[in-house]
C-alpha cells in the first residue's frame, strides 16, 4: 500500500506488491527523473511512484512523468543519467520491442547517472499478444539483466542495478514478471534519502554521447570490456548463491524458479545442492563452472526460454555434465512455472515419482459444468455503444474488414458485436489499414484508444494521410488508458505527479496532420455515430471519428466523489422479450430472468444506450 | 507451519480486498505471508483469483493439490480450481450466484447448487455454504460480502485472529466503512464456527 511505500522507518516490514517494492527501491535508491508508458504487468510501479511522488514532495524530491510511449520514456531517462542524474523506465516485456532502437544505442554510450529499466515479462500471457523472454535483449543489446526471485528481493535489486549501473557505466535491465510483480510479499522497509531534484550544468561528453561510426567503433570494445568487469563482479556477487548438499545432481534455477525449486525439493523430501541465479546477463560462468565441476547432471530451470539452458549446455560439455530442461523436455517449453511443473521435472532427475495429471483430469471435470467467465466490456462501456454502431453499419454493408489495437476495445472481438478482426500491436490498427486499403473492395473500419492513438497511432495516420489510403479510423477515446488502470496521457488534463497538463485534443492533432474527415460524436449516441460512419465510409483518403465519452469507471469515479446518485435504468411494461437488449447490444449488466431480461441496478452504470437499442421504448430510468 | 489460502470469485466482488486484509493480519502475526493474484485483462466481471500463503512458504502460486482453504465468493467459481483440491481441503462458499453474459445469451448454461456440490465433493466432504451477500445486505452495504467470507475462513479454522483482521480493518479501510465491515467480520466469524460444528 502507498502508505507503506512511503513509511520513513527502517527496519520496519511491511507487505507490499512486486511492482510496489520496486517503487520503493526506486525511492531508497534516490531516483531523479521516472518516466514510463504503462503497460500490465508494470502499471503499478509508474501508479505508485506517481502517488508517492506526491506525498514525498520536499523530502525525496524525483520528476514523475507518464510518456507517450517505451521509446520516448526510455529515451527521458536516458536523458537524465547522460546529465549524471539517476533515469528510470519500467515497461511491459513488448515495450522493450518500441524502445529497443534507445536500448541497443545507449550500451554503447553507457549510463552517467545510474540507469534502469524494468521490464515485465509476461510468461503465460496473462494479459499480452505474445511470450516474449526479454533477457535476449539483455544479450543482444550487450545490456546486463538482473532478475529477483523475491518481493523482497526486487526492492534490493533496483537499489543494487543503481550502484552497478554508475560503477560499471552501463545501462541495467531488471527483469520482472507477471508472478513477480503482481506477487506480494514481506519487504524490510530501508531508508528514504532526503533529497532535492537539483539542477546540474551540462558536461559535454560527445566523445562518448554521440555515436558516431567512429566513435561507436571505438565504444564497443570498452563496453565489452566493461561487461567483463561485470561478470567477475556478479561471479561473487551475493545475489547468486549455492545451497550446498550432496550428491552429483544439482539443479541451477533462475529467478523466481529457486522458490519453485526449492518447495519442490522439500515437497519430496530430496537433497540436491541448487545454484540460486539472478545475474541473467552476463552469467558468472566461473560460478556456473565451479558448481558444474562437482556435478553430473543439473537441471536448468528458468522461465520461458532456455536462454541460461544454452550457455550452460555449451559449457557443460567440456566438463563431462549431462544438461536438463526445456530442450530435453524436463520442464515445459512454454508458459510460466509453478511449484508442481518444476516438481515433475525434479522428481524425474531424482530418480523419483510425481505426477499432477490426475489433478488435473479432476479439475477438468470439475471445469466443465462452469459457465465460461471471460473478461467483459463494463456495464456503461462506452465503446460497447460505438462496437455497436459499427456492427450495424457493416452489417449492412454485408462485410468490411476491422482492423483494431490494444486495450479493453479489443473484447469487442466477443460476440455479438464481433467488431474486431485483427489486433497485432501498439498502433498496428492503423499500420494495417494502410496496408488493407490497398488491397481490399471491402470498406475498412479500425478502431483505436485514446492513448494507442498518441502512442503510436500518429505516424502511420501521416502515413495515410501522405499516400490518400481510404479507410475510417474510430477513436475510442474514452479519456483515460482504461486497461493498464486509469493512467492520464497527453490527450487528459492531468501529468504524472497529478499536475495540470495542457490537454493535446485528437481532432486537432488529425487536422494538423491533414486528415480532411474529422468528426467527434459522443460515444453513447449510438445514431450520431451512425450517421458519421455512413459519411466517413464516403469520404475518399483517411476519415478519422473520435467516439468521446469517459471510461464508465472513472464516470462512476466522479459521480461518487460528487455526490450525484447513480440512476440506473430498468425494463418497463412495454417489453415484447425480443432480446434484442441481450442478443445485439450485451450490457453486463443486463440478465435474463424468466425469459425476461433484467437490469441489475447494482451493475447498471445508468448510460441509457440499452433504452436506444430497444425497439419498443420498453427500457426507461428507473423511479 | 504452512497454510494455503485460495481466494476466488468475480472481478468487482473484493476478492483482492479480502486477500489484503488477511494477508496483513497474518504479517501482524509474525507470519511469513506470501500472495499472488490473477486477473484477466477487463477491469471487473471476469474470473479473479488469489493465493494466500502463510508461514514456511516461497512461492507465491500454491501447488497443485495444496490448498487448505478454498473460499469463493460465486458459487461456479470454485469449480475452476480443482486442480489446488485436496480431500481434506475446506471449502467455503457464497451462495449468491452472479451469472455470466455467456448464460444470458444462452451460449452457456448455469448449474444448480446440486450439480456444483457433488463436483466439489467428488474430491472433498468438507464443503461449507454461506450467504455472505445476505448477511452484508443485512448489515447495509452488499460490498462487505468479501468481509464476511474473511470472518467465515476464520471460524472455519484458518489460523489467525478476528483481532489482526480487525486491526488490518483500521488500517486499510476508509473510516466511514469501517465499523461496518467489522461488524461483516465478526458476523462472518460466528457463522463460520456455526457452520465448523
Ligand atoms: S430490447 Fe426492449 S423489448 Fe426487446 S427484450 Fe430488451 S427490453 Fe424487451
Ligand atoms: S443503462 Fe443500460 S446499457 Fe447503460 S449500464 Fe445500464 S443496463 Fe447497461
Amino acid at each position: 500500500m502507498l502508505k507503506d511505500v512511503i513509511l520513513d522507518e527502517p527496519g520496519k516490514r511491511v507487505f507490499l506488491l512486486g511492482n510496489e517494492a520496486i517503487a520503493r527501491g526506486a525511492i531508497e535508491a534516490g531516483i531523479d527523473v521516472f518516466s514510463a508508458y504503462p503497460g500490465t504487468p508494470s502499471s503499478e510501479i509508474t501508479d505508485t511512484l506517481n502517488s508517492a511522488c506526491k506525498h514525498l514532495r520536499g523530502r525525496m524530491e524525483y520528476r514523475m512523468e507518464y510518456a507517450v510511449n517505451e521509446k520516448v520514456a526510455f529515451e527521458v531517462a536516458i536523458g537524465a543519467s547522460l546529465a549524471g542524474k539517476r533515469g528510470m523506465t519500467a515497461m511491459k516485456h513488448v515495450g522493450l520491442n518500441v524502445a529497443a532502437d534507445s536500448l541497443f544505442s545507449f550500451a554503447y554510450v553507457g549510463a552517467r547517472g545510474g540507469f534502469v529499466c524494468v521490464s515485465a515479462d509476461d510468461p503465460s500471457m496473462h494479459s499480452s499478444q505474445n511470450e516474449q523472454d526479454n533477457r535476449w535483449y539483455g544479450i543482444a543489446a550487450k545490456v546486463p539483466v538482473v532478475e529477483p526471485s523475491s518481493v523482497g528481493e526486487a526492492k534490493e535489486m533496483v537499489k543494487l542495478a543503481f550502484d552497478l549501473s554508475e560503477r560499471f557505466g552501463l545501462p541495467f535491465i531488471l527483469r520482472s514478471y507477471t508472478r513477480l510483480s503482481h506477487s506480494s510479499g514481506i519487504v524490510e522497509l530501508g531508508e528514504i534519502p532526503e533529497k532535492r531534484l537539483k539542477k546540474v550544468r551540462w558536461e559535454r561528453h560527445p566523445d562518448t554521447d554521440v555515436v558516431l561510426p567512429a566513435h561507436a567503433r571505438r565504444l564497443k570494445p570498452i563496453l565489452q570490456k566493461k561487461l567483463a568487469d561485470l561478470e567477475d563482479f556478479f561471479t561473487s556477487s551475493d545475489i547468486n548463491w549455492v545451497d550446498e548438499a550432496d550428491g552429483k545432481r544439482g539443479i541451477i534455477a533462475c529467478g523466481m524458479s529457486y522458490n519453485y525449486a526449492v518447495e519442490a525439493l522439500e515437497n519430496l523430501g530430496v537433497e540436491m545442492p541448487v545454484l540460486k541465479l539472478s545475474s541473467m546477463n552476463p552469467l558468472p560462468r566461473k560460478l556456473i563452472a565451479d558448481f558444474l565441476a562437482n556435478l553430473d547432471e543439473v537441471l536448468v530451470v528458468e522461465e520461458v526460454d532456455p536462454v541460461v539452458e544454452l550457455q550452460v549446455r555449451a559449457m557443460a560439455k567440456e566438463l563431462d555434465v549431462e544438461v536438463h530442461g526445456k530442450m530435453d523436455g524436463y520442464l515445459p517449453e512454454n508458459f510460466e512455472y509453478n511449484v508442481s511443473i518444476v516438481q515433475k521435472g525434479i522428481a524425474r532427475l531424482g530418480g523419483k515419482s510425481y505426477d499432477y495429471a490426475h489433478l488435473l483430469e479432476t479439475a477438468k471435470s470439475m471445469a466443465e459444468i462452469a459457465p465460461p467467465r471471460p473478461p467483459v466490456l463494463c456495464p456503461g462501456c462506452p465503446h460497447t455503444a460505438t462496437f455497436y454502431a459499427i456492427r450495424k453499419v457493416v452489417n449492412e454493408l454485408g462485410n468490411a474488414s476491422l482492423p483494431s489495437d490494444i486495450g479493453c476495445y479489443t473484447l469487442g472481438i466477443n460476440k455479438p458485436l464481433e467488431a474486431v478482426d485483427i489486433t497485432i500491436c501498439m498502433g498496428a490498427s492503423v499500420g494495417t489499414s494502410n496496408g488493407l486499403s490497398y488491397v481490399l473492395d471491402d470498406a475498412i473500419i479500425a478502431t483505436i484508444g485514446d492513448s494507442t492513438f498518441f502512442h503510436t497511432g500518429i505516424p502511420p495516420l501521416v502515413n495515410a494521410v501522405y499516400n490518400g489510403n481510404r479507410f475510417v479510423l474510430v477513436v475510442l477515446d474514452n479519456s483515460t488508458t482504461g486497461m493498464t488502470g486509469h493512467q492520464p496521457h497527453p490527450g487528459v488534463d492531468a501529468r504524472g505527479c497529478g499536475e495540470k497538463g495542457h490537454a493535446v485534443r485528437i481532432e486537432d492533432v488529425c487536422r494538423a496532420i491533414g486528415v480532411r474527415f474529422v468528426e467527434v460524436v459522443k460515444s453513447y449516441n449510438i445514431r450520431a455515430m451512425e450517421d458519421a460512419l455512413r459519411r466517413a465510409l464516403k469520404h475518399d483518403g483517411p476519415a478519422v471519428i473520435v467516439s468521446k465519452q469517459p471510461c464508465a469507471i472513472l464516470w462512476n469515479r466522479e459521480r461518487k466523489a460528487k455526490g450525484i446518485r447513480i440512476t440506473p435504468f430498468e425494463v418497463g411494461e412495454g417489453c415484447m422479450e425480443c432480446m434484442k437488449c441481450v442478443r445485439e447490444f450485451t450490457c453486463p449488466a443486463i440478465y435474463i430472468q424468466d425469459g425476461r431480461p433484467v437490469i441489475d441496478p447494482a451493475l447498471c452504470a445508468g448510460c441509457g444506450v440499452c433504452a436506444a437499442v430497444c425497439p419498443y421504448r420498453a427500457i426507461k430510468p428507473a423511479r | 507451519m504452512k497454510v494455503n489460502v485460495l481466494i476466488v470469485g468475480v472481478g468487482g466482488q473484493g476478492v483482492l480486498t479480502t486477500s489484503g486484509l488477511l494477508a496483513r493480519a497474518g504479517m501482524y502475526e509474525g507470519l511469513n505471508v506470501v500472495s499472488a493474484e490473477t486477473h484477466g485483462m477487463a477491469q471487473r466481471g471476469g474470473s479473479v483469483e488469489v493465493h494466500l500463503r502463510f508461514g514456511d512458504v516461497r512461492a507465491p502460486l500454491i501447488p497443485y493439490g495444496h490448498a487448505d482453504f478454498i473460499a469463493s465468493l460465486e458459487p461456479v467459481e470454485v469449480l475452476r480450481y480443482g486442480q489446488y483440491m485436496n480431500e481434506n481441503t475446506v471449502v467455503l462458499m457464497n451462495t449468491r450466484p452472479i451469472s455470466p453474459p455467456s448464460v444470458s445469451t444462452g451460449d452457456a448454461r448455469y448449474p444448480s447448487m446440486d450439480e456444483i456440490l457433488e463436483r466439489v465433493e467428488g474430491v472433498t466432504e468438507n464443503i461449507h455454504l454461506i450467504n455472505a451477500s445476505e448477511i452484508a445486505e443485512r448489515l447495509g452495504n452488499i460490498q462487505a460480502a468479501n468481509v464476511v467470507m474473511a470472518g467465515a475462513l476464520i471460524g472455519l479454522g484458518l489460523p489467525l485472529s478476528i483481532e489482526s483482521v480487525e486491526m488490518a480493518i483500521a488500517d486499510v479501510m476508509p473510516e466511514k466503512i469501517r465499523d461496518l465491515n467489522v461488524k461483516a467480520l465478526r458476523e462472518g466469524f460466528a457463522a463460520g464456527q456455526r457452520l465448523r460444528k
